[in-house]
């Protein structure tokens, strides 16, 4: 082989080194750049993330909502429940089983809970709020189970006739699931936003002096098949949960309901 | 010395089959998922708490990280896998426009950023949503997937 060829084949060679360094170069330079990229920004949006979480948190004191549309009687029975129901309204019965802790039963409350209040108020019905622990120990780790005793006691230690608004304030004000909330301090708070503020019921929240109701009305809950919340039972008949959709989806759903109901035999839920 | 060198286009041809197929299916699968989790959201009928539900009770997807700037996160995902198997198609694949290259990068790097987002949400909700993991997964696994790709096709020069 000629110098001058031996020469050519080594500048073959420099340049095709030269390549695939360069190709290696940018290799590296991809790797470094998606993955330098995806660590910053990665950091700004945890970060995002977590402060707006915290922001959420520090709200200040929440206030209560006070409900103010029509409403029928409201009276407490014995074991705790609520009844609301117009004089002389024999049927039919509408009874909701709920956990002041339930999303869902939350997103029912917003798009039908005062259809329902409406109805008693008209004198369409009976409702019966059974309160109860849903979500209890050992099947939900704390603080889930804690928070919805904490709830259904403030609710069960308030006078029936802010249940109502009480009821509301605590869907509002609903912790994250999984997340800590109902204190004490927000719960007596409510009650003075709403006037009712006592310290019969501060000794009755803080002390959990309705524990034996929770447990009666969960055991209530449990001895009626109710085995998610809410449940609706109309003159002692689980609703579907089609027929609940339609009730959260029309206030018209429930007239039809109730009417086709009317006054069937008498339930065996007072 | 160059004789592997297709000379008409003058590199060496991408060849990897398999990563592209394994793209599409993840893609596919993806796209299935989302749409599932697309129809629940719009469902009218409520998901219920139900006293066995350890894992999700629908806070997840209930939650007030369901939605970024209004828009439903699934159907976000719905428009990423939409996005993503476009690009994916045997036309878009064996194309050397670098605005598709590009674009498939930009969209599993972007897709990547909203898992972290969403993971991080789970996270703060303390609560894990096992459907939603599935795209999380898939969407990470299309990232190594596309950079894979990248890396080979500047390794032989293109």
């Amino acid at each position: 082989m000629s110098k001058s060829a031996r020469q050519g084949t080594a500048r073959e060679k420099l340049a095709e080194e030269r390549k695939r360094q360069a190709a290696r170069d940018k290799q590296r330079k991809l790797l470094l750049g998606v993955a330098g990229g995806l660590v910053l920004v990665s950091a700004a949006v945890v970060g995002f993330v977590v402060v707006k979480n915290n922001s959420g948190d520090g709200d200040g004191a929440p206030k209560a909502v006070a409900y103010t549309g029509p409403l029928a009687p409201t009276t407490r029975q014995e074991d705790g429940s609520i009844l609301m129901s117009k004089e002389g309204v024999a049927g039919p019965t509408l009874v909701v089983f709920e956990d002041f802790q339930c999303p869902a039963c939350k997103s029912l409350d917003e798009a039908a809970g005062d259809a329902l209040l409406k109805a008693a108020a008209e004198g369409k019905a009976r409702v019966i709020y059974r309160p109860f622990q849903l979500f209890k120990a050992p099947s939900f780790a704390e603080p889930l189970p804690s928070v919805s005793r904490r709830g259904a006691n403030a609710a069960f230690c308030a006078p029936a006739d802010k249940w109502v608004s009480y009821a509301k304030t605590l869907y509002a004000h609903q912790p994250v699931e999984g997340k800590n909330g109902f204190e004490n301090a927000e719960l007596l708070s409510w009650a003075r936003d709403l006037g009712f503020y006592s310290a019969d019921f501060e000794k009755c929240v803080t002390g959990m002096q309705k524990a034996a109701d929770i447990d009666k009305a969960t055991k209530y809950a449990e001895e009626q098949k109710v085995q998610g919340t809410p449940t609706l039972k109309l003159n002692g008949k689980d609703l579907t949960q089609e027929q609940v959709g339609q009730i959260a989806s029309s206030p018209a759903a429930l007239d039809e309901l109730l009417a086709a109901a009317g006054s069937s035999p008498a339930p065996s839920d007072q | 010395m160059v004789g592997n060198i297709d000379p008409r286009v003058g590199t060496a041809p991408v060849r990897s089959p398999g990563l592209l197929t394994a793209m599409r299916l993840l893609t596919l699968v993806g796209l299935a998922v989302s749409v599932y989790l697309t129809v629940v959201h719009y469902n009218d009928v409520p998901l219920i708490c139900s006293e066995s539900a350890t894992i999700d009770c629908a806070s997840v997807t209930t939650s007030e990280y369901s939605k970024l700037f209004g828009i439903p996160v699934p159907l976000l995902g719905l428009v990423f896998f939409v996005g993503f198997g476009a690009l994916v198609v045997s036309a878009a694949w064996s194309s050397t426009h670098p605005v598709l290259r590009w674009g498939r990068l930009a969209a599993v790097i972007v897709g990547t950023l909203f898992v972290v987002y969403l993971v991080t949400a789970e996270l703060v909700l303390g609560k894990v949503c096992l459907w939603c993991t599935a795209v999380h997964v898939i969407t990470v696994l299309l990232l190594g997937l596309v950079l894979t790709d990248e890396y080979r096709r500047l390794g032989s020069g293109t």
